[in-house]
């Protein structure tokens, strides 16, 4: 029997790419929302005129302090994504490389790995008793903390990925050439782990930013970071969808920005991570 | 042990490194765990920000069982999110990946960075989005519904069909998760034994059937394993969307124990919900665990 | 009528051609070796047979019947992978009948055949195991038992053995040779190492850049080069090359880095004269086995200061640098076993045996002292 060579159509390829347009759809939608007036977006207007609005009000009228909410939510994820960065990196060499005792690495990979599966609004609960039990509530102390180790478990595991990819034999040589731990991890580690560090880091920083459970019940009005403020535009009785809409695309610019320039960056990290 | 002065440096190394992190874990997430215990124990009153406890025993662990309908109607319903939500990610993703597959180049990119912004997207920002197009008088969903001649839905409001509209938004959000996993796992399979089957198997289906599902069959149990756990911490997408509503029926563990902690302020019922939580998950992630290690036990023993 | 025609078969990846166009003929029952360097395309020759990469031009027939766009499961072939590809999942038994399995046939011969595959193959016992838990060699044997129990009309193998060790390698060369007498199969067996086409075909297709160099027997690809690029391939040590010119006189000369004598027949003069002009730039090329050492002084030989001796117990090698170029010879065999080597250093003096020399033309490559068939 003979036969031309299958094609290498698949009906599914339309799927995927049907897909794409549905994850695009609704955030185009968003877009265009947040360039309407709140009574276009209730009456469900396609083409109304657009209006910077929303914007206005959002970002520079007094009412509004997403501004600040904003700032809130970049200072705890920069800051925290940098220590958590700091603490995982020193402690992944040490795991994989200097031989740390068995109880060491079952809390910091076993349990870590355990935390975070489990839902984090059970720990919200016994973060806020202790922290306001310390004179902590609402403080960036308190948020960023529990950001760090909210990012702990994942940047763990993913650093010890990239630096079990580091040929031991480089640290051996190291050794032999004279250097201690230190100069070994600040010397040869460090600087090859910057691709790990960054793909890590993105991670991190996404997940500190977009947190929501956390940051909802361990702010104070001062501390709250965009988020929460989103929510709140969510009301019962008066949902303001144009703020929402606008609030919403700016709270998803640096998660763009991530994609447009490190895109491999946060994908080594979504596939280093889960594979483990 | 050295006592060089290189050697205690190394010494001081290797406890400073581990230091920062095992003291975050150990004072942030195991101590947490025992407070929770005591403060399930305890009924909690507030007074300036600051909790006084006093001992009640078993009286919130009562409270949960006989009093607490909200609370197993929000159990019922995570199960059921659980399976139903991460059953369609598994299905729509492998499909997809099975089809984009061997997609090279600039498409490739294109699609990669699509799919990638559900995940990085603060997931309450979604929750906003989903809102606006679920709406019954303005959503876009409805819009387009009426616009081919059918009826307008009430995808939020509905007590019947809100549940299944939250697990359609995390079906959207997870489902491109799913897709990139499985689709690494598929490229990252030996192409030589494709070229091999080749020459024996004729259709997709047996393909698909006698070599690609069993080949990928342990990236499949992790991805699934992986998704169905965390499937139980959804509460930021719930919150905006129905905010635990229309009744109970989009009430999710994680919501009651939220409402009764920080609406309800009673500290120790919400503590003992979480300690019950807790208790159940980490049985599920034992289980999982537990089913993972058996398959691998058994394939090196064949 | 052939077994397996490739008539014109060309292959290009858009604008870039890798094969302008192959013609070859297998008759049944012969095991041909598909040779070449790296690039050569000799792989890609293979997977166009087997229909795992599209032809595009050219036709393939095999026994008559036009194969050139059948899906690879059409073809009734079989092919060993140089990874072997066995089916990680499914034991051996499942590995070796999977395709049986595939095409429906029935229970029963399957057992047969399968039973005859463990016991031809020495993998009796084994059937139950997985893939990971076998050597390098019974993977191998895997992938040579899933293709006899097909009991294929072409046996394909794309360098089944470079995954091997040394010592298996030679094992596993004649058991592939065997099992093909023994099946009185058809069989087509890429490879870069020349020893393996030596010993193991009839005949050898010797491949450069998508190009056919020479196809015939082993003797005739060895003793009879067509062309510089087959002459160099096979052998090792490598033939030995000098460039300079032909002068034609009372007899014939080289003047390359020395004026050295070619000692010839009656009949190669004249032919190399009739094909020759005097002064005509050639490559002059002698294999190690066929320099002799003279002595010192005499006119016509080669001097060759001596850099390094290798003595392999029943062999020894001398080599220098001439041209530029590493030249070797073989030492005669007493010296190699009286262990009486040269020092490096020392000068040797070659000359040849007669007519064992070709000439090559400097530009085109061909053999220019080769009498035609």
């Amino acid at each position: 029997m003979r036969h031309a060579m299958k094609k290498r159509f698949h009906p599914g390829n339309l799927v995927a790419w049907g897909y794409a347009l549905l994850i695009l759809g609704p955030m185009v939608w968003i877009l265009s929302n947040s360039f309407k007036r709140q009574i276009d977006i209730l009456m469900g207007t396609s083409f109304a005129p657009m209006t910077l609005v929303n914007y206005k009000q959002l970002l520079f009228s007094r009412q509004s302090d997403f501004l600040e909410n904003l700032a809130n939510s970049g200072i705890v994820a920069v800051i925290s994504t940098v220590i958590v960065l700091a603490i995982a990196t020193l402690a992944a060499f040490t795991i994989v490389r200097l031989q740390p005792p068995k109880w060491a690495v079952w809390l910091l990979l076993g349990w870590a790995l355990v935390f975070h599966m489990l839902p984090t609004l059970t720990f919200v609960g016994s973060w806020y008793v202790m922290y306001s039990n310390a004179g902590l509530h609402g403080t960036y102390t308190a948020l960023i903390l529990t950001q760090v180790v909210h990012n702990l478990p994942t940047t763990l595991f993913l650093m010890v990925g990239f630096i079990m990819a580091i040929p031991n034999e480089l640290v051996q040589a190291a050794r032999l050439d004279g250097c201690s731990y230190g100069q070994v991890f600040a010397r040869i580690v460090l600087p090859l782990s910057f691709g790990g560090m960054a793909a890590a880091g993105a991670l991190a920083f996404i997940s500190a930013w977009s947190d929501f459970a956390i940051a909802l019940n361990l702010s104070s009005r001062h501390t709250m970071t965009a988020p929460v403020a989103i929510a709140t535009f969510a009301q019962e009785h008066e949902v303001r969808y144009g703020a929402m809409a606008a609030a919403s695309v700016v709270s998803m610019i640096p998660a763009l920005v991530l994609i447009l320039f490190g895109q491999r960056y946060v994908i080594r990290g979504l596939m280093a991570g889960a594979v483990k | 042990m050295q006592t060089t002065s290189t050697g205690r440096r190394n010494a001081v190394w290797r406890i400073g490194s581990l230091l920062p992190a095992a003291l975050l874990l150990v004072v942030l997430s195991i101590y947490p765990v025992f407070n929770l215990i005591g403060l399930s124990l305890s009924e909690v009153h507030w007074a300036d920000g600051q909790s006084a406890s006093t001992f009640v025993g078993l009286d919130n662990y009562r409270t949960v069982f006989a009093d607490q309908p909200v609370y197993w109607a929000g159990v019922r319903n995570t199960i059921v999110f659980a399976v139903l939500a991460v059953t369609f990610q598994m299905l729509l993703g492998f499909c997809m990946a099975l089809s984009v597959q061997n997609l090279k180049g600039v498409p490739r990119a294109i699609l990669t960075a699509i799919f990638l912004l559900p995940i990085v997207i603060p997931p309450i920002v979604i929750g906003a989005m989903w809102r606006l197009l679920l709406g019954r008088d303005f959503g876009m969903v409805n819009a387009l519904l009426q616009a081919v001649g059918l009826p307008a839905v009430d995808f939020l409001g509905n007590p019947n069909i809100a549940l299944f509209s939250v697990i359609g938004v995390d079906v959207w959000h997870w489902t491109p998760f799913v897709f990139l996993l499985l689709l690494t796992g598929l490229e990252s399979l030996d192409q030589e034994v494709f070229d091999a089957a080749r020459f024996d198997v004729t259709s997709g289906w047996q393909r698909l059937r006698y070599i690609t599902l069993p080949l990928m069959l342990p990236t499949i149990i992790i991805t699934l394993g992986l998704r169905l756990i965390l499937s139980f911490k959804v509460f930021d997408e719930i919150y905006l969307l129905t905010g635990g509503g229309p009744g109970t029926s989009t009430e999710v563990i994680n919501f009651s124990i939220y409402r009764t902690f920080f609406a309800q302020d009673n500290t120790g019922l919400g503590a003992a919900m979480s300690v019950l939580t807790l208790g159940a998950v980490a049985v599920l992630i034992v289980v999982v665990n537990g089913l993972v290690r058996l398959r691998r036990r058994r394939e090196a023993k064949a | 009528m052939s077994y397996l025609e490739l008539e014109n078969v060309s292959k290009a990846y858009g604008a870039s051609v890798v094969i302008p166009g192959v013609d070859l003929t297998i008759e049944p029952g012969e095991f041909v070796c598909l040779v070449g360097p790296s690039g050569s395309g000799k792989s890609t020759l293979l997977r166009m047979i087997a229909g795992l990469e599209p032809i595009s031009g050219g036709t393939i027939r095999v026994a008559g019947d036009d194969i050139s766009n059948a899906d690879p499961s059409d073809r009734d072939m079989a092919m060993v992978f140089q990874s072997y590809a066995l089916y990680p999942h499914m034991s051996v038994a499942d590995n070796i009948t999977f395709a049986l399995r595939m095409r429906g046939i029935e229970p029963a011969v399957i057992a047969e055949r399968l039973a005859q595959a463990l016991k031809m193959l020495k993998l009796e016992g084994l059937e139950n195991r997985k893939p990971k838990d076998l050597s390098g060699g019974q993977r191998q044997r895997v992938a040579m038992g899933r293709c006899i129990v097909r009991q294929p009309k072409l046996f394909l193998f794309d360098e089944p053995l470079s995954n091997l060790d040394a010592k298996l390698r030679s094992q596993t060369r004649h058991q592939i040779r065997h099992l093909h007498d023994e099946l009185k199969a058809t069989s087509i067996f890429v490879t870069h190492d020349q020893v393996e086409a030596m010993t193991m075909a009839d005949r050898i297709a010797l491949l450069n850049f998508g190009e056919i160099q020479q196809i015939g027997s082993p003797e005739e690809l060895y003793l009879r080069p067509r062309n510089r690029f087959t002459a160099g391939f096979l052998g090792s040590p490598e033939m030995n090359f000098f460039s300079g010119r032909l002068e034609l006189g009372a007899g014939l000369r080289f003047q390359g880095p020395a004026l050295m004598d070619l000692p010839a027949s009656e009949g190669r003069r004249a032919l190399v004269a009739a094909r020759c002009q005097p002064g005509q730039a050639v490559d002059l090329g002698v294999r190690p086995e066929h320099l002799l050492l003279a002595d010192a002084e005499t006119p016509g030989t080669l001097p060759l200061k001596v850099q390094t001796v290798e003595w392999l117990g029943a062999e020894a090698y001398a080599f220098g640098t001439v041209q530029g170029q590493e030249i070797g010879l073989r030492l005669p065999s007493d010296r190699a076993q009286t262990v009486t080597l040269p020092h490096p250093g020392e000068v040797l003096h070659l000359t040849m045996q007669p007519d064992s020399w070709h000439l090559f033309d400097a530009e085109a490559g061909v053999n220019l002292s080769l009498a035609d068939h």
